[in-house]
């Protein structure tokens, strides 16, 4: 076989369309566009029009906001580092941190931190430190007679920043 | 599959096992297009370029006012329809790699060898060494093969005296083991391959 000789399998290949090419072509004067002008154009987005009338997106209130104090945790189960021990990729003798859920595939990326949350039964002492755990977790490991050390704890257990002081003339 | 192991006179020397799933693989065509592509755009340096109408020199300021000169209204006299002006969508410097994901490059690589295995082009080599860098004898040598080209892929290191004997010869290309790749082999019509070539290239391809 030589290098002339090589091609594609036969019905991989298919021919690119050819438009503008005359009234016997069948895609000839607008090309298979529909109309000429603005929306024979490339990047028109008349699509959200609605006719004129008010579109919905318009006529509905505005809600809600983004809270840009939000941390973004990689979520992870107790359901899911469980099987992670029954696959043997965690070593519940050694202590676990959020690099050895990692290099275990428990979590894809570290994002923020890691949040464990979940109530599965546990069968092994895990030494876990983590970023944040719900209260339930935090049971559930206790209970299986691990530790859990969390690095940012609940926002109900830090206390509250003082409130202002209501304005007198008011 | 067996088959004969040469010595660069042509004299058969032993034989030797090939790994079935590396030199009879079935032949795609199409794989071996793609990887041909895949290489040949790979290597292009994509130095070309024209200059657009925001790089070509001259000055942006409108020639003359928009009304009045019964001239036609012009903003500038670098737009494209002039002599001196900018191209349109014309070449820029860039890369044309495309990409093609390993695993279909390691089965071209298997396809190249199982093609050229098929085709009773692929001789087993003992060794690729010359006692002297001489291209006369290296020459005459390889004349004993009967074959218009000739790739011969080595081990890691190809042998001093054999790279200066066949370095001056057309159509003889040498490669060391980690430059085997498709278009070469289909480049040439046979392919050698030293016992240790064999061994390294199976060992590498076998699995997907």
């Amino acid at each position: 076989m030589k290098l002339n000789e090589l091609k594609p399998n036969p019905g991989a290949v298919t021919k690119a369309f050819s438009v503008g090419r005359g009234i016997g072509s069948g895609k000839g004067k607008t090309s298979g566009r529909g109309v000429k002008g603005q929306k024979a154009r490339t990047g028109v987005a008349l699509k959200g029009f609605q006719g004129g009338q008010m579109p919905l997106e318009r006529r509905l209130p505005k809600v809600g906001f983004t809270n840009v104090g939000r941390i973004d945790y990689a979520t992870v189960t107790l359901r899911r580092i469980q099987d992670a021990l029954d696959a043997g990729k965690i070593d519940p003798k050694k202590p676990v941190d959020e690099q050895a859920l990692l290099n275990a595939g428990v979590v894809r990326r570290l994002r923020e931190g890691v949040k464990v949350i979940g109530n599965a039964v546990l069968t092994a002492k895990l030494e876990l430190s983590v970023t944040h755990a719900t209260k339930g977790a935090i049971a559930a490991i206790e209970k299986a007679g691990g530790k859990i050390a969390v690095a940012r704890p609940d926002r109900a257990d830090v206390p509250p920043p003082p409130k202002k002081l209501p304005k007198k003339n008011a | 599959m067996k088959i004969a192991v040469k010595n660069l006179q042509n004299k058969e020397v032993g034989q030797m096992d090939l790994d079935d799933a590396v030199f009879a693989a079935p032949v795609r065509k199409d794989v071996l297009l793609q990887m041909v592509n895949y290489q040949l755009a790979k290597r292009r340096a994509g130095t070309h370029k024209v200059k657009g109408v925001s790089e070509v020199s001259g000055t942006g300021k409108k020639p003359w006012k928009q009304k009045g000169t019964g001239r036609a209204r012009f903003g500038s006299l670098r737009a494209p329809q002039f002599r001196g002006g900018g191209i349109i969508f014309g070449p820029v410097v860039r890369s044309h790699a495309t990409d093609l994901p390993k695993r279909v490059r390691k089965l071209a690589l298997r396809t190249a060898l199982s093609v050229k295995a098929s085709e009773g082009k692929l001789v087993i080599l003992d060794e690729a060494v010359a006692k002297a860098p001489k291209t006369k004898e290296m020459a005459k040598a390889l004349s004993a093969f009967e074959s218009s080209s000739i790739l011969v892929i080595g081990g890691s290191e190809i042998d001093a005296n054999f790279d200066l004997a066949t370095r001056n010869l057309p159509f003889v290309d040498v490669l060391p083991l980690a430059g085997a790749n498709v278009y070469d082999i289909l480049r040439r019509d046979t392919l050698f391959l030293t016992r240790d070539a064999v061994t390294a290239l199976t060992e590498r391809l076998k699995t997907a």
